[in-house]
C-alpha cells in the first residue's frame, strides 16, 4: 500500500516536471526563432 | 547498413547533395528501424514471460515486479543502443567515403543520433507500459499511435489555441503536455545541414527523457504489481 502511494506520487511529480520541462523547451524555442527572425 | 549503402548510391544521383541525402536517409532509417524494434520487441517482453510461464519462476526468486520490469526495459535499451551506435558508425563511414576524406558532418551528426536513441528509450517505455496490462497486438497499436501523435505534438498545441470550445482547448492542452513530445528529439533535418543542438537544448531533452521514462516505468510497475497471475 505504501509502495503504491510512493509510485503514484512519483507519477504525479514526474508529470508535473514533464509539463514544466515542456513549457521551458517551448519558451526557449520561441526565443530562438524570435532571435533568428 | 544496406540502407546506408543505398544512400551512397542515391547520393551519387543528387547534384552535390550526397552528404545531406546520406544523413537524412541514414538517421531516418535508424529512427524507423529502432522504433519497430522498440515497439514489436517491447510489447512481447512481458507477455512472452507470462505465456511461457517463466514469469512464475522469476518472481518466486527475491525479485520484485518493478525490478523485473526495469531489467526487461534496460535489456532492450542496451540492444537498441548497440543498434543505433552500429548504424551511426555506418552513416559516419559513408560520409567519410563520399567525401574521400574527413567530413566534419561525421561527428556533427552524433548529438542527433543520441537524441534518436533517447526517443527510442521513451517508445520502449511506452511499449512496456501498454504490455503490462494488454495484449501484444493492442499494445503495438497503441504504442504506434503514441509514436505518431508524439511527432505531431505541435499540431496538438495549435489545436489547443485555435479550438472554439474551452473544453476542447483544455483537452488538447492536457494531451500536449501529457503525451511524449517526440519533436524535441527529432533533429534529423538540422543534422543533415550540419546544425547541432545547443548544449542546453540537449540537456533539457535528456532530462525530459529521463523524467518521462521514470513516469512510464512507475506507471507500468503500479499496474503490473496489481495483476493477479494465479
Amino acid at each position: 500500500m505504501k509502495k503504491n502511494a510512493l509510485l503514484v506520487s512519483a507519477i504525479v511529480v514526474g508529470l508535473a516536471t514533464v509539463t514544466l520541462l515542456s513549457r521551458t523547451i517551448d519558451a526557449r524555442r520561441a526565443n530562438d526563432s524570435a532571435q533568428s527572425a | 547498413l544496406l540502407l546506408i549503402t543505398g544512400a551512397i548510391f542515391l547520393g551519387e544521383l543528387s547534384a552535390g547533395q550526397e552528404a545531406k541525402i546520406i544523413v537524412d536517409l541514414g538517421l531516418s532509417a535508424m529512427l524507423l528501424f529502432g522504433a519497430f524494434i522498440a515497439i514489436f520487441v517491447g510489447v512481447g517482453l512481458v507477455y512472452k514471460e507470462i505465456e511461457r510461464r517463466t514469469l512464475y519462476a522469476i518472481l518466486s526468486k527475491p525479485i520484485g515486479r518493478g525490478q523485473f520490469l526495469l531489467g526487461k526495459y534496460l535489456g532492450l535499451c542496451l540492444t537498441l543502443l548497440i543498434n543505433v551506435v552500429v548504424m551511426g558508425i555506418g552513416v559516419s563511414l559513408a560520409l567519410i567515403y563520399v567525401r574521400r576524406g574527413w567530413n566534419p558532418l561525421a561527428l556533427q551528426i552524433w548529438p542527433a543520433i543520441f537524441l534518436i536513441y533517447f526517443e527510442l528509450m521513451i517508445i520502449t517505455a511506452v511499449a512496456l507500459l501498454f504490455s503490462s496490462f494488454s495484449s501484444p497486438a493492442l499494445s503495438a497499436l497503441l504504442t504506434f499511435f503514441v509514436f505518431i501523435i508524439g511527432h505531431f505534438s505541435a499540431d496538438l498545441k495549435n489545436l489547443a489555441t485555435t479550438a472554439n470550445s474551452a473544453a476542447a482547448r483544455l483537452l488538447f492542452r492536457t494531451l500536449y503536455y501529457l503525451l511524449p513530445n517526440l519533436a524535441n528529439f527529432s533533429l534529423i533535418t538540422p543534422a543533415a545541414h550540419g546544425v547541432t543542438p545547443s548544449a542546453s537544448a540537449f540537456a533539457l531533452a535528456t532530462v525530459y527523457m529521463f523524467v518521462y521514462v521514470g513516469v512510464l516505468l512507475a506507471a507500468a510497475t503500479l499496474i503490473f504489481s496489481r495483476r493477479n497471475f494465479k
